[in-house]
């Protein structure tokens, strides 16, 4: 058992999928079905590493965010009127907490180079949370969306030397394929709220964050990922029958998803100098 | 006269403190003969062996008093294991990706240089075996944490640095650590969790 839980197929997609299978599954007929995002997160990482926050690393508050959205997605969605400015408010923190993530690697660079890269770092989340919040009333959209970006983390990270984020980005995608397959099969829409949008944008900018700033993420990867939400909101597929609006959207989102890994994969190709 | 004999007692006690001052002698280590090397377990199969190439410090040792001191920085973007880039089309890019081991190394899986550039060893206490220091216990920091590390001198031994002329002293200074002490976890147990760190170090007095 021990040697079936070291296997990093298991820690990253086997056990995360079944974990997220069973969380969507038990509770897809309450709001809290897109708790099965944080739960194939969680499973991964306690696999991989263990869940620990000391001393506090760039990666454990990472962690500790990913972990955290989720309870204020929930508050937000038990919430009857939210502002209508809290995507915009969340997109605003989202980026200011990826600053306070990678502040022990910010703090490293010469002052204008910090500036500009705490800037562009948090534009990055900010946009990413921007865009991934439009999708909470969407279940197809959202679920694509999630397999898209987990798979794009994923290879993106493997591609910059990032293993950790690797793992990360494939529990993102296994996530997010569970809940696509409990709407496809139960033709009943799991609406990701902001309980699963904010758990969804957050764990993918911050992964890809991670990768760039402690890995060899190319910069250019970045705004590429974000045109991963951008498909799922597209109204393409808005006239056709369930089923097939769900599967047409995963394969736009997913082909959508190859621009940041292309990226990624000739960053890795380029010729020591 | 008294005075006299009053002066030259007090000058007697004090002549041992002068006499251990006198004994200790410090050294700077040289950067282009200290290399911090380590070992770990791949896949139960090879011990593979990789180092860090810049490093730098300082060692005291005062045979009088039988003790000392040491202290090493050792910069993590500096790791090598042999394979600094998997070139685009080679044998090594098609087995194993387009990133190399040692990238890897570096990235925050392992010694996460971007965040933490150094990793030192400082010093509690020397033990001497003769006139010759045998360990040196002290403390260990890596990725922001700090465990106590006994390292043990297979080899010190002191000379006469060839071009300058000055004394100079070198060894190995060699001991083991479980990486995941640290938080280093990845990739256990494919990688092993026990590092044996090997410290080949040379200094001239100062």
């Amino acid at each position: 058992m021990s040697t079936l839980l070291d296997d990093p197929l298991v820690q990253a997609a086997l056990a995360p999928l079944l974990l997220a299978l069973m969380v969507s599954g038990v509770l897809q007929r309450t709001r809290f079905a897109w708790l099965a995002v944080v739960a194939a997160i969680a499973t991964e990482v306690a696999l991989s590493t263990g869940i620990g926050f000391t001393p506090l690393t760039a990666s454990r508050k990472v962690l500790l965010l990913v972990l955290l959205a989720p309870l204020i997605g929930l508050a937000l969605d038990l919430w009857p009127r939210p502002p209508r400015a809290t995507p915009a408010l969340l997109a605003a923190l989202g980026g200011g907490a990826a600053v306070w993530a990678f502040w022990s690697v910010l703090a490293q660079s010469e002052p204008l180079q910090m500036l500009a890269l705490a800037a562009a770092l948090a534009l990055f989340v900010g946009l990413m949370l921007a865009l991934t919040l439009r999708l909470r009333h969407d279940g197809a959209a959202g679920g694509a969306a999630t397999v898209a970006l987990g798979l794009a983390v994923g290879v993106t990270a493997v591609l910059s030397a990032s293993i950790g984020n690797f793992a990360h980005g494939i529990a993102l995608a296994v996530a997010g394929a569970a809940l696509l397959l409990w709407q496809f099969t139960s033709q009943r829409a799991l609406a990701p709220g902001y309980l699963g949008m904010l758990s969804v944008g957050l764990a993918g900018a911050l992964f890809t964050g991670g990768s760039f700033m402690l890995a060899q993420l190319p910069w250019y990867a970045m705004p590429a990922l974000l045109l991963v939400p951008l498909a799922a909101s597209l109204n393409v597929f808005a006239q056709r029958p369930p089923h097939l609006r769900l599967a047409a959207l995963t394969l736009l989102c997913v082909a959508v998803a190859s621009v940041p890994m292309l990226a990624a994969w000739l960053a890795a190709r380029t010729p020591a100098p | 006269m008294k005075m006299k004999l009053k002066i030259a007692c007090a000058l007697l006690a004090t002549a041992p403190i002068f006499a251990a001052h006198a004994a200790a002698e410090n050294y700077t280590l040289d950067p282009t003969h200290t290399y911090p090397n380590f070992a770990v377990e791949h896949w139960g199969l090879s011990m593979m062996q990789g180092r860090f190439d810049k490093s730098s410090g300082k060692f005291s040792i005062d045979r009088t008093s039988k003790s000392g001191s040491a202290e090493i920085t050792i910069e993590t973007v500096s790791v090598g294991t042999g394979n600094a880039k998997n070139e685009p089309g080679s044998p090594e890019a098609a087995a194993w990706g387009p990133r190399s081991r040692d990238e890897h190394l570096r990235s925050g899986d392992f010694f996460n240089a971007k965040e933490f550039p150094s990793m030192t060893f400082k010093s509690t206490k020397v033990v001497f075996s003769g006139d010759l220091p045998s360990t040196v216990e002290g403390n260990f920091t890596m990725l922001g944490v700090t465990k106590p590390l006994t390292l043990s001198f297979e080899r010190f031994k002191c000379g006469q640095n060839r071009f300058s002329k000055k004394d100079r002293c070198g060894g190995n200074a060699v001991g083991k650590f479980k990486r995941s002490d640290f938080g280093m976890k990845a990739a256990i147990p494919a990688v092993g969790d026990e590092i044996t760190l090997n410290i080949e170090f040379e200094g001239d007095k100062d």
